[in-house]
């Protein structure tokens, strides 16, 4: 288990708001509700994403007279760098002529943006009423077995990150398993494994 | 060898149930040619293969890769026509389904796509509102309101720049009738933005759609983009423009001021109205947000006239609705019907009644805010007035089955989570009292509720009904109230004596 896993793992424990001192040489870091605040791990992180997060703040670089769009660039950034960085809280607040507190706190509301980096791929199982009443809960726990990981976590190395999803409308064909941008319907336990082999 | 002209849907669902595997499959075999159109919305029977036959289009259902042969060879094919799912049911807004390639404009015209926007051309603003007071379109998003009024505030609010917004942020679980349009009849939705800008006097519109709807917010773009470049969207030179926004999941953006808040880029949280946004909405100007079903039901009503439109359904619900059935049924899948038939009726004729093996314990409508009914209450009549009488809303249309392996208690902590994750905070009721309201459905879950436990469970619910801002917050104790009023045994079993 690398590092950044171990941090997830005891992201995974914050209570609601809590100071956490790392133990060990880890930076220390502060939790407000999902969302995770610390120090950049280096700068291996910050140089490989730089130029990414440049051109991304520079294609939603308001004009003049024009109002800026906090939402629809963590968006791009999360597109152009598969999660927003809280380290890029300043620049983005800066390029935007908006507060670090303003971008911080969107970057808090909306589920879909991550602070930390997800595995190369991302499973979503959907836990809707209609995934549900078809024993979606089922096929989320033989994932969860099948990978190892609890939700909301990274797998070691990095292959998957699992989360549930509200509702991903695909409720005639349920249960729901969404990987990457692929979206599997009338899933049962015994699936899994199939499922999740062509994803490496 | 002659090759056969065969249709396959291409809408998420379907892929999902393996249309996209048997394309794969099928790609370079000659004697077949695919034509990818939208569903029917006969989920059950995805993947289908339709074939043209001298008699109209037959149907294969469920079909594997090595069904070709059969397919080819015209064997044991059913007649499109005669589905009883797809027979009995009254087409309009979903005229087009399973027949057209969705992002063709041009078949979207041949099919009679665009007439209604002829008509709105042919009237004055006031004619067209006036045609939606005929028509008594009420909204499809879940509030009901109805259409006409909202239209006649943004109207007559005098501004230099007024907007027209899509909802098309479908949180309710259970629901994906917008999700289709996009994906399957997206000229639709633009050509009813189309007419509501030039009945209010607004130049841009958004479509604001959720972050787990890629296929539908990219099928969105292509289309303006189609329009567009057909000169559609500022015919007549009338000056137009659309825009596709992408949410980020947020359950609670679905409300019109927390999407307007989003849609400038802010937090989703809810404001107080008034002011309404038809008055004052997006950048503090006359904005119409309505649901993507809406929308899509206009074209229609302008067409065809108002009258029409109010022809169909019942006293206080007028048309058609588009009803969403998942969960434990045998035949899952989307059905437009004029308002009006039983709740009993629709689960029966459409759902096909349970998927083998299971036995039905409840049934809830409108999303996770709405109403469990036990059997005894499935008489009820699909419409507006019937469901605010039982204290329940049709919201969305979206129908979900539960079994008999349900565990209430289960459930009902489900959607109390539900609103502890999604409230965006602006009411205390909401905030704190989903958080409470999860803790003591919890405690019963452990077996260590006490003989208060349910009744500060109702005195709870009763509170966020009252005060909060919006449905989340006061719709949120209705799913649970009424489990604990149908199951009250699976939950006293969990109170310590």
């Amino acid at each position: 288990m690398d590092q950044t896993d171990q941090m997830n793992q005891s992201d995974r424990t914050c209570p609601g708001r809590a100071y956490l001192h790392g133990s060990a040489g880890r930076p220390s870091k502060f939790c407000y509700g999902k969302m995770v605040f610390s120090q950049p791990r280096g700068d291996a992180v910050t140089t490989r994403h730089r130029s990414k997060l440049a051109e991304a703040l520079e294609s939603c670089r308001p004009v003049p007279s024009a109002k800026p769009n906090i939402l629809k660039t963590l968006l791009a950034v999360q597109s152009a760098l598969g999660h927003v960085p809280t380290s890029a809280i300043p620049q983005i607040a800066q390029v935007l002529g908006v507060t670090d507190a303003q971008v911080a706190g969107v970057l808090s509301y909306y589920s879909d943006l991550r602070t930390q980096p997800p595995g190369r791929h991302l499973i979503r199982v959907c836990m809707g009423e209609s995934c549900t009443a078809n024993h979606g809960g089922l096929v989320l726990r033989a994932i969860q077995e099948h990978v190892r990981v609890a939700v909301g976590d990274r797998t070691p190395g990095g292959r998957f990150t699992v989360e549930q999803m509200s509702c991903a409308g695909n409720c005639a064909v349920s249960p729901t398993v969404m990987i990457d941008e692929d979206l599997c319907g009338r899933v049962t336990p015994s699936d899994v494994q199939s499922l999740l082999e062509p994803y490496t | 060898m002659k090759t056969a002209r065969c249709y396959l849907a291409n809408d998420t669902s379907s892929r999902a149930a393996g249309a996209g595997r048997l394309a794969d499959a099928w790609s370079d075999r000659p004697e077949i040619q695919l034509i990818r159109t939208s569903s029917r919305g006969a989920f059950f029977l995805e993947p289908m293969v339709e074939r043209d036959t001298p008699n109209g289009r037959e149907a294969w259902f469920n079909v594997l890769p090595n069904d070709l042969p059969r397919i080819v060879g015209g064997v044991g094919g059913t007649p499109v026509a005669e589905i009883p799912f797809l027979q009995q049911q009254a087409r309009f807004t979903f005229a087009n389904f399973g027949i057209t390639e969705p992002l063709a404009l041009n078949e979207y015209q041949t099919r009679g796509g665009l007439k209604g926007l002829a008509a709105a051309q042919s009237l004055s603003p006031e004619g067209i509102v006036e045609a939606l007071r005929i028509s008594r379109l009420r909204g499809r998003g879940g509030a009901a309101f109805p259409v006409w009024k909202k239209w006649q505030v943004a109207q007559q609010t005098e501004s230099e720049q007024k907007y027209v917004v899509a909802n098309a942020d479908e949180g309710d679980a259970g629901t994906y009738c917008d999700r289709m349009i996009m994906e399957g009849d997206p000229f639709r939705l633009i050509e009813g933005m189309m007419i509501c800008a030039r009945a209010i006097g607004a130049t841009r519109g958004y479509i604001y759609c959720r972050y787990e709807y890629p296929a539908a917010a990219q099928a969105m773009k292509f289309s303006i983009q189609k329009a567009r470049e057909a000169d559609l969207l500022d015919c007549d030179d009338y000056p137009f423009d659309l825009e596709v926004v992408t949410g980020a999941g947020s359950y609670v953006c679905g409300e019109e001021t927390a999407l307007l808040e989003s849609l400038e880029g802010r937090r989703g949280v809810v404001l107080a109205k008034p002011p309404y946004p038809a008055e004052s909405g997006l950048y503090g100007k006359p904005t119409i947000v309505s649901n993507v079903l809406t929308f899509a039901t206009i074209p229609n009503i302008l067409a065809n006239g108002g009258a029409w439109h109010a022809s169909l359904g019942t006293e206080g619900s007028r048309g058609t609705m588009a009803l969403q059935i998942g969960g434990r049924v045998k035949q899952p899948g989307l059905v437009e019907v004029p308002f009006g038939l039983t709740l009993h009726d629709v689960l029966d004729r459409f759902g096909g009644g349970m998927a083998p093996g299971s036995r039905f314990k409840a049934v809830q409508v409108g999303g996770p805010l709405g109403s469990l009914f036990p059997e005894s209450q499935l008489d009820i009549s699909i419409c507006y007035d019937a469901f605010a009488e039982a204290g329940a809303i049709l919201g969305h249309g979206g129908i979900v089955v539960y079994d008999d392996e349900t565990n209430m208690v289960e459930l009902a902590r489900h959607f109390m989570a539900f609103t502890a994750d999604e409230s965006c905070g602006k009411c205390t009721p909401c905030r704190i009292g989903s958080v409470r309201g999860r803790e003591i459905l919890e405690r019963i879950q452990a077996g260590e509720g006490t003989a208060e436990s349910l009744d500060l469970l109702k005195d709870l619910g009763e509170t966020m009904k009252a005060t909060s801002l919006c449905a989340l917050g006061g719709r949120a104790p209705y799913p649970v109230l009424t489990a604990i009023e149908h199951f009250p045994e699976e939950f006293k079993k969990g109170l310590t004596h």
